[in-house]
């Protein structure tokens, strides 16, 4: 497994981990009630806004985690960092793929919006799509390194 | 009309350099031996740069290393 395939697999769980967590979370506060005034809007926002420092830290405590699992799994003290012109050809493809859903995702939620449907829906349908789209892309990439492009 | 690719004699080239492993020939050329797996079984075309790296190092002329062919 390639430094970038290792570092792409990490993205996954990542994604998978943070936004599952904040979806939750979101729910939850949303049940409660937290989103409901005139302030629920900005309630959301610094919820949201949470999410970035969160991804950052755990992608660092992942793929450090991760390499070093690796690198007892392989019995490779020195693992490669290369990063070669495949590796950069096939994160194009996967931002072109997550660029694509991100825009379907935004597409669709003005749809909804101009539809009528109230605004706090819209604004997940948004950052939902950005989650997927991020998803899409990283999984593309997992199958194009599997299976060839 | 098929579809065209790029085949080539890499993993008989190979061999035939004193067995080279393919992760030698990826250090030789800059590239993983991912990439060097992927170009052998046709999954990867290389750049045109690539390319010629990988005939220098067997010291053959490109298209005795690949080949273009429509299936």
């Amino acid at each position: 497994m390639t430094h970038q395939e290792r570092n792409n697999l990490v993205a996954i769980i990542n994604s998978l981990l943070v936004t599952g967590f904040f979806a939750t979370r979101i729910f939850q506060m949303y049940q409660q009630g937290a989103f409901e005034g005139p302030d629920g809007l900005a309630i959301w926002a610094q919820t949201v806004l949470w999410i970035i420092p969160a991804s950052i830290i755990g992608s660092i405590v992942l793929t450090i985690l991760f390499n070093i699992f690796y690198a007892i799994a392989t019995n490779n003290s020195k693992p490669s960092f290369v990063v070669d012109e495949r590796d950069k050809m096939l994160s194009n493809r996967s931002m072109i793929t997550t660029m694509i859903v991100v825009s379907a995702g935004f597409i669709l939620s003005l749809v909804a919006l101009a539809f009528g449907w109230p605004s706090f829906v819209v604004l997940n349908m948004i950052l939902l799509s950005f989650a997927v789209g991020d998803l899409i892309g990283s999984l593309v990439k997992l199958v194009m390194y599997r299976w060839g492009a | 009309m098929g579809k065209p690719r790029i085949i080539n004699n890499i993993r008989r080239l190979r061999f035939d350099t004193d067995e080279m492993t393919q992760k030698t020939l990826a250090e030789k050329v800059g590239v993983t031996r991912q990439t060097i797996v992927a170009i052998e079984n046709a999954k990867y075309s290389p750049s045109l740069e690539l390319a010629f790296l990988i005939a220098e190092v067997f010291g053959k002329p490109l298209e005795d290393v690949f080949r273009f062919e429509k299936e």
